[in-house]
């Protein structure tokens, strides 16, 4: 099989195919840590996790350690978690304080901004021995609205550059507050026997909604009000470029940003309101109502969702072999909610997005599931041309399409020519249904 | 016995024990074990029952062990009727298929 061929797109016959060894096949799965994970933008974690000088928290982004931190100048900075003398790890705790980063093996001391300041018997090391040369290093790191991005390549664009049309869409929930948002305190962390890619296609996945989560729906139908019909509400796909790719739909349940439903109880009403206000007189009627009234699900290519639904979580996946994934999921806010606003948005987050819910799980079956079916053999590729043929819908694949085009160039060191597929450009409001035509627009 | 959301007594200092302090964490053991085996049976409809109607059932996560449901996310802060819920879904077999029905109608 050509590497170059594992994608099948032809909107010209109305098929879009990806062949299964993409999601199996354990030399794909080296060439994309090379020529993805290698390239691309990855998110590290969120601003608001280090709020004081000497906070920091670690991560592991594609199998690379890393921490970040705050330092002592209250500038964010992030390191490859390795001593630069033997190699150990350095921060060995999920989070903290600390005003010293000693490595646990030599007792080497690092400040707050990595620098190399002390090491026990430093009479060992002669004249010719150079302090900068040991200290941490840094990736290269880059910052979007509280968002914390790596990336490994000297050679790729800026982040803004790189994040395209998402951009928009990470508006859209940094701007939800005048106090800012911040990473509320504990993560979700869970893994999947399923290859990476599932997950980015499922979260952008419409069409599975109401089959595979009928337990969600049904249990909501005997809260206080229930939720609305998801089979009647408004919606598109787009691609955002680069790979990226959002759904947006009418809201059929209560948001905390701000949208008022029965299970908020009267009370909350006025406040619900006092917000939707506030964020119409800042953002205008049209900002404020899509982020009041719609929610969002995007994935930002390769690894990383953002869903502003019910609340808002952010969810990094980490590829681990070809059939295997680990997740990390936190839960957003704005930095001044309290009360039963907070209380509420943590029920409806455990509800449905938490791995104990009544759709997260069902959602990760469905991706194990689609893994075992892979070793059935017997079906060469995975179909994903709903929509194809017509203005695309809220339950079409077309976004799904956009990260597969990006995918495959990058795999296969293709040109990457994004087809925004029948008018859906960047910036565009849906409202409008999209034109007909087929367009294809150049990118890079 | 069953599970309920009051405040157990603190655990007895140094090595003093009680009659009633040993009958207490026999009790507890007891059921602990029991709940153990009703999972490991897969028996979920007997497990609930080892709950009342005022439980609450938290699993904090495994960054954030002290983590306050109230202000900090967790896995599980589930009240008796999500509980109930859970112990549904957990055992409805064949869920995917039989929403084929509902794919039928579904109409834009």
């Amino acid at each position: 099989m050509d590497i170059s061929e594992l994608v099948y797109d032809r909107p010209d016959l109305g098929k879009f195919r990806v062949h299964r060894s993409s999601m199996t096949s354990p030399e794909i799965y080296e060439l994309e840590k090379r020529k993805i994970f290698d390239k691309c933008w990855l998110y590290l974690g969120h601003e608001s996790e280090v709020p004081n000088p000497g906070d920091y928290a670690r991560r592991v982004v594609a199998e690379r350690a890393l921490f970040f931190a705050r330092n002592r100048d209250g500038e964010l900075v992030v390191f490859h978690n390795t001593c630069p003398h033997r190699g150990a790890l350095i921060c060995r705790t999920d989070h903290g304080n600390a005003q010293v980063f000693q490595c646990f093996y030599h007792a080497w001391s690092f400040n707050t901004s990595g620098e190399l300041i002390g090491m026990p018997d430093i009479d060992g090391y002669g004249p010719d021995f150079d302090r900068a040369e040991m200290s941490l290093r840094s990736p290269r790191f880059e910052s979007y609205k509280g968002f914390i991005f790596v990336c490994f390549d000297e050679a790729t664009e800026s982040l803004v550059e790189y994040l395209a049309g998402a951009a928009e869409y990470l508006d859209l929930v940094a701007d939800q507050s005048p106090a800012g948002m911040r990473v509320i305190p504990g993560s979700n962390r869970y893994t999947i026997k399923a290859n990476w890619k599932l997950l980015a296609e499922n979260s952008i996945d419409a069409y599975h909604a109401l089959p595979t989560h009928q337990t969600y729906f049904d249990y909501m139908a005997n809260e206080a009000g229930g939720v609305g019909s998801i089979a009647s509400r408004r919606g598109f796909g787009r691609a955002l470029g680069n790979g990226h790719g959002v759904m947006e739909n009418d809201a059929v349940y209560g948001r905390p940003i701000a949208m008022w439903h029965p299970y908020f109880g009267e009370e909350a009403r006025s406040e619900i309101q006092r917000i939707k206000d506030d964020l119409v007189a800042r953002h205008g009627q049209d900002k404020a109502l899509r982020m009041c009234e719609k929610s969002r699900n995007m994935v930002i290519f390769p690894n990383l969702v953002i869903n502003d639904v019910m609340a808002v979580t952010i969810r990094a996946f980490q590829p681990a072999g070809p059939d295997g994934m680990a997740v990390t999921a936190w839960e957003v806010a704005p930095a001044d909610e309290t009360g039963s606003l907070l209380r509420r948005r943590l029920d409806s987050f455990l509800t449905f997005l938490g791995p104990g819910g009544f759709a997260t799980p069902d959602d990760v079956e469905a991706l194990e599931s689609c893994q075992q079916g892979f070793q059935s053999g017997g079906v060469e590729w995975s179909d994903l041309s709903r929509g194809f043929h017509r203005d695309p819908r809220g339950t079409d694949e077309l976004q799904m399409r956009s990260f597969w085009r990006k995918w495959q160039s990058l795999v296969a060191d293709l040109p990457h020519v994004e087809q925004f597929e029948r008018g859906l450009a960047l910036g565009e409001m849906p409202d409008v249904l999209p034109s007909p035509e087929f367009s294809v627009a150049a990118d890079n | 016995m069953a599970i309920q959301t009051v405040p157990i007594p603190p655990p007895v200092s140094g090595f003093l024990a009680t009659p009633e302090s040993l009958l207490l964490q026999h009790e507890v053991e007891q059921l602990l074990y029991q709940e153990a085996r009703l999972l490991d049976d897969w028996n979920l409809d007997e497990w609930l029952t080892l709950y009342t109607e005022d439980a609450r059932y938290v699993v904090p996560t495994t960054d954030l062990p002290e983590g306050n449901p109230e202000s900090d996310l967790v896995f599980i802060d589930d009240d008796y009727n999500r509980m109930a819920a859970a112990v549904e879904q957990l055992r409805r077999p064949g869920r995917v298929v039989s929403s084929v029905w509902i794919l039928t109608g579904w109409t834009f």
